[in-house]
């Protein structure tokens, strides 16, 4: 759990507190302004009323040049940002045609597939010029090509499932397949802290809600027993059956799931597992084969292992893993593989090429040499960033690091002061944290040099020292020999 | 808790058996689709046979179309497959469609299937009216049960029965004027083929204060001189209508 100190905690409070009332003052100078307008609603109710788009309009607004920023290359370790101006205030951005260099700690491309790849992209290429780029069609009714169920197989294989189904996106995997598996009369133990997909999901469903405290087996115990013994709202009849779901690294917090606990506590209960590896498929495990690898999970112990190919393998879609008898009912029904387009032919050749490099089979070694250097990168990083005295979440080995800001106004002092020193950071806060805890998040990538990450790191901590995020004291220096040494 | 209440429970969890996660599979569920050889063009080969494919929206005949094919190529060599944010291309993508489709702004999702899913629930919040077609494609009833609105259905395709159903919306809720209340409709709908009479749409729409959600999946590059889809298919001014969504993976192949 994050500790958030009492006076940042105040602070933090009093500067939303101060944003708030300046907001709410604006608002109302409009209004009245407003009032002396004609209406030309003709009838029709506004889109949102109210306080309803305060959040955009008054926080959002103000600082969205730190989001979404646009680029004008592949997201490699090195990327061209393009350069916005606004002429309002923030209001729109209007891009330019000057472009920025940066170093790019943003994107989830972990293994450094994202960019051109000697032996993906041809094949790729390849792909997109004998079936083009889709199929026009769903996978039962032609839009299946060999190529789909190749990829099928090669994803079981890699993940170590007897069978696996690929939707053309990750986040439909999650929320088109759990209404899949469960509905009225099920109940679903989910994380606190899941991703929108899996929340999405788990309400289209039907089922009964409830929710753990993040990465705490020992409250999953105590929620299970408690359902379990009460059985369903009301009629307290038993449950039809209990789905547990969580995540394998979890992106905001950087954090690896304490997966052989809860899965100890599942079997006890009986309880389905769905383990979701978006971030950790490819990134964590001495082949690459995730959180289980890494943890020592037997993978017969997951039900269904779910995971994207957005993230390590640098295309598009995600996959679901599990029985034999479970894939061939998903394909049955699942609303996603029967009425969306399939993943699109080059995106499922380079998955394809994306595993055999990472498994060797390209009959190179850059597979083990991507694995070895993300973790090195990865644990470099964190330590150094530790060192300098910064709040980082989350576990050794997770290429997704977090670091503390908390306050509103540092989120874009942050973010903008990297950006002019060439360093491209992503800010994340309310509503995809917790309004307090702002954050920046560092993603690692296998395709960073140590020139690079030593130059992101001169950057951070003299930033850092500028913006005050450097919460705890740094550990007495001698930090330059260190950095040689590690070499 | 006392040690009886502790056992208790213990005994419960003891004794509850969960249902098997998925029913048994049945003779119907083993059927395996074709699989396509090559690209799902007009001819496609399924085991090894030549084939013609009706099967494939390919409305317009761009799969394998040789300029689309080198310029996918290009973007491929320059911005890999896979994306992590937003990039030029995808701006610029956003402000053609708009222009195609004569709209203010547009934005691009990655998947057709989660255009509506999404845009639905970002629209609408508790509380509001949806007057929906019963014959809608799943995407879209997965959007409205997300939005956790107020859903009314109308016979599929009738002008009749949406025209009762408004009414009736409209003289129950006094605070009507406050309330957002949204019609969802499909230009051409994926289940049935049926094209949706827009003008009617557009006259009981004005009437009773309705805002518009159509989906163009179907008709957009397909219906209207210019392809504009159905708008244009009917003479009505885009303006008219309040949010259009369609998949690309259909007629613009990608
Ligand atoms: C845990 C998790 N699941 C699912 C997704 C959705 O994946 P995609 O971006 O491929 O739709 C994400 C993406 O950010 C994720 O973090």
């Amino acid at each position: 759990m994050i500790a958030i100190p009492y006076l940042t905690a105040l602070t933090t409070y009093f500067s939303y507190g101060l944003l708030f009332a300046f907001g709410q003052i604006r608002d109302l100078f409009r209004k009245i302004i407003d009032w002396s307008r004609a209406n030309n609603l003709q009838g029709y109710a506004p889109i949102c009323l109210g306080l309803e788009d305060f959040y955009t309009r008054r926080l959002y607004l103000r600082i969205q040049d730190c989001f979404g920023r646009p680029i004008s290359s592949a997201p490699d370790a090195w990327f061209d940002v393009v350069e916005r101006y606004s002429n309002d205030n923030n209001k729109t951005l209007k891009r330019t045609t000057k472009i920025n260099r940066c170093l790019n700690l943003g994107s989830y491309n972990y293994l450094g597939f994202a960019a051109a790849d000697e032996y993906c992209t041809p094949r790729a290429i390849e792909a997109l010029k004998k079936y083009s780029p889709s199929t026009c069609s769903s996978r039962v009714d032609g839009g299946t090509t060999v190529l789909h169920n190749e990829l099928e197989k090669s994803v079981a294989k890699f993940v170590g499932k007897p069978a696996a189904i690929v939707l053309g996106m990750g986040y439909v995997t999650n929320s088109a397949i759990l209404p899949v598996l469960i509905g009225k009369g099920g109940l679903i133990i989910s994380d606190s802290l899941n991703h929108n997909s899996i929340v999405n999901g788990a309400r289209g469903s039907g089922a009964t809600i409830r929710v753990f405290q993040h990465n705490t087996p020992s409250h999953l115990e105590e929620v299970l027993r408690e359902h379990i013994a009460e059985g369903q709202p009301r009629t307290h009849r038993p449950w039809k059956k209990i789905l547990v779901i969580v995540e394998g690294i979890y992106s905001m917090e950087g954090e690896l799931c304490k997966l052989p606990e809860i899965i100890a506590v599942c079997k006890k209960y009986k309880a389905y597992t769905y383990l979701d590896e978006a971030h950790s498929i490819g990134a964590v495990g001495k082949t690459g084969r995730g959180v289980c690898e890494l943890l020592g999970v037997d993978t017969a112990d997951v039900d269904i292992m779910m995971g994207t190919f957005t993230k390590s393998f640098g295309s598009c879609g995600g996959y679901i893993a599990g029985s034999k008898e479970l894939i061939q009912y998903l394909k049955y029904t699942c609303p996603a593989h029967l009425y969306a387009t399939s993943i699109s032919p080059p995106a499922a050749e380079q998955i394809i090429s994306a595993i055999k490099v990472i498994l060797g089979e390209d009959g190179s070694s850059r597979g083990a040499q991507k694995l070895a250097q993300i973790r090195k990168n990865s644990n470099f990083f964190r330590s150094e960033l530790q060192k300098m005295g910064f709040e980082v979440l989350g576990d050794n080995d997770s290429p997704v690091m977090p670091i503390m800001l908390y306050n509103p106004a540092k989120i874009p002092a942050f973010s903008r002061e990297c950006l002019k020193q060439n360093v491209a950071v992503v800010t994340v806060a309310f509503p995809a944290t917790p309004l307090l805890l702002a954050r920046a998040r560092i993603c690692i990538s296998a395709s960073h040099t140590k020139e690079d990450l030593i130059k992101g790191l001169e950057v951070i901590s003299r930033v850092g020292d500028l913006v005050g995020i450097k919460y705890f004291p740094a550990e007495p220096k001698k930090q330059e020999e260190r950095m040689v040494k590690l070499d | 808790m006392t040690m009886e209440s502790l056992k208790e429970i213990d005994e419960l969890c003891d004794e509850w058996v969960p249902e098997s996660l998925i029913p048994p599979l049945t003779e119907e569920i083993r059927c395996e689709p074709p699989v396509l050889e090559s690209a799902s063009g007009p001819q496609t080969v399924i085991n090894g046979k030549e084939v013609v494919n009706f099967a494939s929206a390919n409305y317009l005949g761009l799969i394998g179309h040789e300029k689309l094919l080198e310029s996918c190529t290009s973007a491929l060599e320059k911005y890999g497959v896979g994306s992590c944010g937003p990039r030029d291309v995808h701006l610029d993508c956003e402000s053609r469609i708009a222009k195609f489709l004569g709209t203010p702004d547009s934005i691009l999702y990655s998947y057709g299937l989660s255009t509506m899913f999404s845009a639905i629930p970002a629209f609408r919040k508790e509380g509001d009216v949806i007057v929906v077609d019963e014959g809608v494609h799943w995407g879209i009833q997965n959007g409205l049960y997300l939005s956790r609105s107020t859903i009314v259905y109308f016979k599929h395709n009738d002008m009749e029965s949406l025209q009762s159903t408004l009414e009736k919306i409209t003289l129950d809720n006094k605070r009507a004027k406050k309330l957002r209340r949204y019609i969802v409709v499909e230009a051409v709908y994926q289940n049935s083929g049926q094209v949706a009479p827009l003008d009617e749409i557009i006259r009981l729409k004005e009437k009773y204060h309705f805002c518009v959600l159509l989906d163009e999946s179907n008709s957009f590059g397909v219906l209207g001189r210019s392809g504009r889809g159905l708008t244009e298919y009917y003479g009505v001014p885009v303006e008219k209508i309040d949010v259009i969504t369609a998949a690309m993976g259909y007629a613009l192949a990608t």
